[in-house]
């Protein structure tokens, strides 16, 4: 691949088109999860768990922002 | 034409490269290290405006160059990679010590759970616990076995800690979740500060057990074993990302790189970039590098040690075509297996009003811990998850700039910023979540198809990205945090459940806890290296490091990676005296 080549792909890449249960489309909720997919997701855990969709056995929690780095954790 | 041939040459001088140096040489084996960076010494030159953290920290004087080479990242095996252009997440060091010189010294010993991992889990919980994907294994060596040369660690280095299990008598006041040690820490533990104190009582209130963190900070002059003296802390509060000019917090440069360089059979070469390891894919011959000039040299050896950062112990050995490369659609294959980092999060803050602490004041690893939800020292039936991590409350130092931190809806800049800022800076108390990373079979190593480093060879890449597991366990961990911060009683908090971001972002630091990527293990079908690290394949070869981690424990590595350098350079001696095969 050359440096053009590289460049358009990189390009493309950054981009990328999200899948549905592409966890960005909840950044800031909670979510559940069953083999992969997204089956429900709400802002509070409460409203979440008392969602007639949610099974037990889901893997719930929240989605949250970037780390903000002021906690850090050290080598 | 190749150079001189030696006993053993070792690629990477820093923790692992220093000590398997110091015991080889003394034990009368010429040994070649070769460094990648520059050859920072102890003289005046080499610490002179250490404190500067735009230098240190900010423009990364001590870290890898990712101008010269970095690491593609991609979240799944359907992205394409891309390149990290800029440190963020992670900090490997360059230059003489690694990354052994500008660490914490937080150096803790992992649980004898961790060890077996997978087996403990199954027996408690049943394989169903383990969810798909999921890739933990057994390591290997159990924690009894290793407890000798973590003991031998820590007395060279001097960690200042209390013991909370000697020989199997649990000890209040020190960590009565550890395994069984043989004796005290060398060092007694550093006073707990004023911040220390509100943890410690918030956490008893709890009915946890906290206890001070062990320390490679010396709270009082020690002479190791070695004969080695080094004094004690100043409590400058500039570790993380800096080296030590007072030689009070351990590193390579102040303890097994002069004993074996006094010797006289430790040669070091500076800038000293090796790339691959010459081999009949039966015996390492010799290691190829790029020396100062930028020209090929070739160092012949009879045993070749791979003691570098996780990610070049890796990229060599694939370069060199050592160990069946491991491919994550299959989980077939080993070199590049079970990469893990750390799971970071779910921390809380809290701001006093009125109430100021000497935060300016403190070292890298003076802290409170709590290790109540690390590991399986807890019950997890119902949880939905594996594993824990520790919890901390430390006080490392205030500096000028990456310190700064204000109440949640303060402005971030200008005039109501800058008086928050002086209303906070010395009224703010953190308690911290650092937790397990378990393996997965699409999270990997392996040579990037696209982008290359300075010298034209392949840039490592990497697969990764959080998974259900961990984010259920951080927003339990931010749960635990929380409740403490409450009875700590600020009068400002900030936490509760916690969360991971969408994807692995690699723009903040988080955690130089990269680990795996050549795991240890009894089954050769699953790990690249034996109990001793030494090379299922090639015997002539040991890859020592973080690098050997199955999957990667809620605490600091450095411990391990401490003992595992010991138990290689033991191997390392048996496998010379006999001439051939498995230690």
């Amino acid at each position: 691949m050359n440096d053009d080549e590289l460049e358009v792909a990189e390009e493309e890449a950054v981009e990328p088109e999200l899948g549905p249960d592409d966890l960005e489309h909840y950044t800031g909720e909670w979510v559940a999860m069953r083999e992969g997919r997204v089956v429900a997701h709400h802002p509070g855990e409460e409203e979440l768990r008392a969602d007639p969709r949610v099974q037990e056995g889901d893997d719930i929690f929240p989605v949250g922002e970037p780390p903000s780095g002021f906690y850090l954790i050290n080598v | 034409m190749a150079l001189k041939k030696v006993d053993v040459v070792i690629v990477g001088v820093g923790w692992v490269g220093g000590i398997i140096a110091s015991e080889l040489t003394r034990a009368g084996l010429h040994v070649v290290g070769l460094e990648r960076g520059r050859l920072r010494g102890r003289g005046t030159a080499d610490f002179q405006d250490d404190h500067d953290e735009l230098r240190y920290a900010i423009r990364n004087e001590l870290f890898q160059n990712t101008a010269n080479e970095t690491w593609t990242l991609r979240h799944n095996l359907g992205e394409a990679a891309l390149p990290i252009r800029q440190l963020g997440s992670f900090l490997p060091g360059t230059g003489l010590g690694g990354a052994g010189v500008h660490w914490n010294g937080q150096t803790w010993r992992f649980h004898p759970r961790d060890f077996t991992a997978y087996t403990s889990t199954v027996d408690r919980y049943g394989k169903s616990a383990i969810p798909a994907g999921m890739q933990i294994q057994d390591w290997g060596v159990t924690y009894d076995e290793l407890e000798p040369y973590y003991d031998k660690f820590e007395y060279m280095a001097g960690i200042a800690g209390k013991a909370g299990n000697i020989k199997g008598q649990i000890i209040q006041g020190g960590n009565v979740f550890e395994g069984p040690r043989s004796r005290e820490y060398p060092v007694r533990a550093q006073q707990t500060t004023e911040l220390g104190a509100l943890f410690q009582k918030a956490a008893q209130q709890l009915g946890y057990h906290p206890f001070p963190g062990p320390s490679a900070n010396l709270p009082v002059q020690y002479k190791n074993p070695d004969g080695i003296t080094r004094g004690q802390c100043t409590y400058c509060g500039f570790c993380e990302r800096f080296g030590c000019e007072v030689g009070a917090k351990a590193d390579p440069t102040t303890t097994v790189i002069p004993v074996a360089l006094k010797t006289g059979r430790f040669e070091i070469r500076g800038y000293s970039n090796a790339y691959a390891i010459k081999n009949d894919g039966k015996h390492g011959q010799s290691v190829l590098y790029f020396d100062a000039a930028g020209k090929i040299q070739e160092q012949p050896a009879d045993i070749i040690v791979m003691a570098a950062y996780v990610f070049n112990n890796v990229r060599t050995l694939l370069m060199s075509k050592l160990g069946q490369p491991y491919d994550p659609a299959t989980g077939q294959g080993v070199v590049g297996r079970n990469y893990c980092y750390q799971t970071g999060g779910g921390g809380a803050s809290g701001w006093f009003t009125g109430r100021r602490f000497k935060r300016y004041m403190g070292s890298g690893a003076l802290q409170t811990a709590i290790d109540d939800f690390n590991a399986d020292n807890f019950d997890h039936s119902g949880l939905g998850f594996i594993g824990g991590g520790s919890i901390t409350s430390g006080s490392t130092g205030a500096r000028p700039i990456q310190s700064l931190t204000t109440p949640p809806g303060t402005a971030p800049f200008g005039r109501d910023w800058k008086v928050a800022i002086q209303k906070y800076y010395a009224s703010v108390i953190s308690v911290g979540f650092q937790g397990e990373s378990p393996a997965y079979q699409t999270h990997a190593l392996d040579l990037d198809p696209n982008y290359r480093d300075q010298y034209g060879n392949p840039l490592v890449r990497i697969t990764f990205d959080w998974e259900a597991n961990e984010r259920k366990m951080i927003a339990f961990a931010g749960t635990k945090t929380l409740e403490i911060m409450k009875a700590i009683n600020p009068d400002i908090i900030s936490g509760g459940p916690g969360s991971l971001p969408a994807h692995y972002d690699t723009s903040t630091y988080q955690s130089t806890h990269n680990t795996g990527g050549a795991p240890m293990g009894a089954d050769p079908g699953t790990s690249v290296v034996n109990s001793y690290l030494q090379m299922w394949d090639v015997p002539n070869v040991f890859v020592v490091g973080a690098c050997n981690f199955p999957q990667n424990a809620g605490f600091n590595p450095t411990g391990t990676v401490g003992a595992l350098a010991y138990r290689a350079a033991e191997g390392i001696l048996k496998f010379h005296k006999s001439g051939a095969g498995l230690v």
